[in-house]
This record gives structure tokens, C-alpha cells and sequence, in this order.
């Protein structure tokens, strides 16, 4: 075989690759909305639940449990939905989602901060720490699939 | 299935040498598996090419294809067995040894004095 032929064989080896990985890191356009959902509306049941007291406290405990369910689904689904299975080790996935997860967190705080800065009580504190939570990881989820989707058009 | 001979030392493989098959072998490599449609749109092939290299390549046991469903939806999955994994390890390293070869032939005849081979 020719050198020339192996060289280009090797390049578009890595270049399969590279575009399995990318597609791998895809996410569904449902994902984020649903994420932000999952993660807001048993804030907002928690919060109408504190106002109410008694049974309405327990069904708050029980739809978090069910968002947090809902949200290991969402994981789920969304990884059989891109196409492409990869098995990351948790050391991986934690460093791929370490900047975006400690910038959604920090904006959740400050949302939290400025709402009782400004007067808010806790409840409404809450709500917005967990809408800005939920908003952050939607905004995240679309930004990465910008940047994937650039980097296949690039690949060819 | 007829599982293909894989050396146990580096070699141009031909089953998986034609630059469509290497591109899904290697799309493959990269995933424990992959939707038979993501290898489509990855590897920039048609359906009906990635059929035939598939059942290829699952014939000499280099590809498994497991049939799944998404919901309600049929899907089939294709992934590389530990024999197409080798193979392609094998592949690559003959590969990089062509490379390799050529360069240091490059340099040699670089560093060569002039007329050298003039005899």
C-alpha cells in the first residue's frame, strides 16, 4: 500500500471517530426543556405545599421524589435517543460538566441572593433559584448541542 | 457466520481495507454501539450500503447487530465484537507502519549527501 493512502486512511479513521464521539454528545431538543420542568415544578409544588401544611407537605416530599425520577429517565432516554452509546467514566462525565454545572449553580445562587437582597421571602427565592437552575441547564444543553453540530458540519 | 482469520501481528486487513467499511468499522470503535441511522449520517453512506457492509462484516464476526426498539419504534444497533476491535487495532498499526516507513525513507533521502547515488 502506498504511504500516501495510509496516511489518508489513518486521518479518516480519527475523523469516525471524532464524529461518533460528537454525536454521542448530542443531546434531544426536548432534553433541556424537560430537565428545566422536571427540575422547577417540584420547587413550585414545595413552595404551595409550605403555604398549606399537613398532606400537601407529604405529596411535595413525593412529587420531588417523582421529578428526581423522572430526571434519571430523562438521562436515560435522552442517551438511547442520540444514536450513539458511549460508556464515559464518571471522572470524564464529572470534568465534561464540571463548568457549566459549577455556572448554572453560581447563577441559581445569585438569583437566590438577589431575590432576598431585594425583599423576597424564601418561598419566592426558591422558586427563582430553581427556575434559573432549570433555565441554565436548558441553556447549556443548547449551547453544547450548537457547538457539536458546528464541529460535525466542520468534520464534513 | 464465518469469523475471519485475524493475525496476531500487524497486517492490512481486506475486509475492512475499502474506505467506506474502515470509515463505519472505525464510526463503530469509538461507541460501544450505535443506532443503525447515527452510522448512516456518520459515516455518510446509504442505506443500502451500510446493509450489505454490515451483514459483510457481521458474517466473518466482526459486527454484532442487535434489534431493539426506541419506545414503539424498531431499531437496529450495530456494534464492533472483540475480534473487529482487534482487526482494526491490527489495521491501524499497519497502517502507521507504512507511515512511519515512508517518513523515515523521506529523511534518509533528505540527509543523504548529494550524489550519493550517483555511482
Amino acid at each position: 500500500m502506498d504511504a500516501d493512502l495510509a496516511a489518508e486512511a489513518l486521518q479518516g479513521i480519527e475523523a469516525s471517530r471524532e464524529r461518533a464521539r460528537l454525536t454521542a454528545g448530542l443531546t434531544p431538543a426536548w432534553y433541556g426543556p424537560a430537565a428545566a420542568v422536571a427540575g422547577i415544578v417540584p420547587a413550585l409544588v414545595d413552595v404551595w405545599a409550605q403555604e398549606r401544611g399537613g398532606w400537601a407537605v407529604f405529596l411535595s416530599l413525593l412529587v420531588a421524589l417523582a421529578g428526581l425520577a423522572v430526571m434519571v429517565a430523562l438521562v436515560n432516554l435522552a442517551r438511547r435517543r442520540t444514536g450513539v452509546m458511549v460508556t464515559l467514566p464518571w471522572s470524564a462525565r464529572l470534568r465534561r460538566a464540571a463548568v457549566p454545572l459549577v455556572t448554572v449553580l453560581a447563577a441559581g445562587g445569585a438569583a437566590y441572593g438577589l431575590c432576598r437582597q431585594f425583599g423576597a421571602d424564601h418561598a419566592v427565592a426558591k422558586v427563582a433559584l430553581f427556575a434559573v437552575l432549570g433555565i441554565g441547564a436548558w441553556t447549556v444543553f443548547v449551547i453544547r448541542n450548537a457547538k457539536i453540530k458546528q464541529k460535525l458540519r466542520a468534520a464534513g | 457466520m464465518t469469523a475471519a482469520l485475524v493475525p496476531d501481528e500487524p497486517a492490512i486487513d481486506p475486509a475492512i481495507n475499502h474506505p467506506t467499511r474502515l470509515a463505519v468499522v472505525a464510526f463503530l470503535s469509538a461507541c460501544d454501539e450505535a443506532e443503525f441511522a447515527a452510522v448512516r449520517g456518520g459515516c455518510q453512506v446509504s442505506d443500502s450500503m451500510l446493509s450489505k457492509i454490515a451483514s459483510a462484516l457481521e458474517a466473518i464476526g466482526y459486527l454484532a447487530v442487535r434489534k431493539g426498539y426506541v419506545g414503539k419504534r424498531p431499531r437496529t444497533w450495530l456494534s464492533l465484537t472483540p475480534a473487529g476491535r482487534q482487526a482494526l487495532a491490527l489495521h491501524i498499526a499497519a497502517l502507521q507502519g507504512i507511515a512511519a516507513t515512508a517518513r523515515k525513507a523521506g529523511a534518509e533521502a533528505g540527509e543523504a549527501p548529494p550524489g550519493a547515488t550517483d555511482s
